[in-house]
């Protein structure tokens, strides 16, 4: 037998859940509208916790498990609400879609790609591609030779680790 | 311990049971998306799972152990997602195993950058979106206009005016180049 009651905390927790897609619409529209979506999501994401600290003052809680529970909910929520609103925002695939729908009829892969990164060369296509790279300093670039740091390496050997573990080649 | 604790432990032991499950099924030969096999599989453990607790455990609160349950579930997926996608990591990947740890930016632009956007090509035309014609030139199909109408819509609602890296300055070649 299951009990599908929640309690307060968690009831909160599925209430301020569901508050952060509403948070975001209305950061999206009108006087309080933010533009950057990156800063948007931060504010509607701070905006939900404080909903779900006000709703546990209101309601109480019953203990420990039950707090930590709720912070799991909201947890769950906010990440995979961040990876919807990446995809929304900033997908690449998605906005490779709708840059073809922009060209507006037949383009050359050549095109498409001028298309998506309106204008600018495939060189610099490349270095913005890379740039998380460069901004976490696991690489460096030299001129025009990219080398690894030692963080980088570290990075790399871990992420070899979990390519491994998961059964995806090397 | 109580009921609540023991519904957290259930959760946790589900998890590790589905993070452990996933592990063989990514391994089995197949057309299924590895997203649909985490997903299919996390789906599965949780009903059984939660199913047989309450059964042989007794009244258990749901909750908790769905709140442990789902939390892992999403980092798992995050991590497969993180290692399995990024074209950062396969290059930092390669860097390494490279003598001197160092390449050319032009290599990498033709065997990384270029190629992800060529095999985001295909995954367009797998999915029915875009058309490659005898020339070698692109068109969008029916059903790909209509999803990126659908996408724009969602956009829309959510004030979004420009998606990607260049969102922005591609939007403003575009008026350019109708005007």
């Amino acid at each position: 037998m299951l009990d599908f009651t929640p309690s307060p905390a968690i009831f909160s927790a599925l209430l301020s859940s569901a508050s952060l897609p509403a948070f975001l619409l209305l950061l999206s529209h009108g006087p309080w509208k933010i533009a950057a979506p990156g800063h948007r999501f931060i504010c509607a994401t701070f905006l939900s916790l404080c909903c779900w600290g006000c709703l546990l003052i209101l309601t109480g809680w019953s203990g420990l498990t039950d707090l930590v529970a709720g912070f799991l909910i909201l947890a769950t929520t906010i990440l995979a609400g961040f990876t919807l609103w990446t995809l929304l925002a900033w997908g690449f695939t998605l906005s490779m879609l709708l840059a073809l729908q922009a060209a507006g009829g037949r383009v050359s892969l050549t095109e498409w790609i001028a298309r998506y990164t309106g204008g600018q060369t495939i060189d610099r296509f490349a270095l913005d591609r890379l740039g998380v790279l460069f901004r976490a300093r696991f690489a460096v670039l030299r001129g025009k030779i990219v080398t690894v740091t030692a963080h980088g390496r570290l990075v790399a050997r871990v992420s070899f680790l979990l390519r491994s573990l998961f059964g995806l080649p090397a | 311990m109580t009921l609540d604790t023991l519904s957290l432990v259930v959760g946790l032991g589900l998890f590790v049971l589905h993070a452990l499950l996933t592990l063989v099924l990514l391994r089995v030969p197949g057309s299924l998306s590895p997203v649909l096999r985490h997903g299919g599989c996390a789906l599965a453990v949780h009903v059984a799972g939660m199913l047989a607790a309450g059964w042989w455990l007794g009244p258990l609160p749901y909750w908790p152990a769905c709140a442990v349950f789902a939390f892992g579930s999403v980092v798992w997926l995050f991590a497969y997602s993180g290692v399995y996608k990024s074209v950062c990591l396969r290059i930092l990947g390669r860097l390494v195993v490279t003598p001197g740890e160092q390449l050319a930016l032009e290599q990498l632009t033709e065997q990384y950058v270029l190629a992800e956007f060529k095999d985001r090509t295909q995954v367009l035309q797998l999915m029915g979106l875009v058309d490659q014609q005898g020339d070698g030139m692109f068109l969008l199909t029916a059903k790909g206009a209509q999803t990126a109408r659908w996408i724009q819509q969602i956009q829309r609602w959510f004030g979004i005016q420009h998606s990607g890296l260049y969102g922005a300055t591609a939007a403003a070649t575009g008026q350019e180049n109708g005007s």
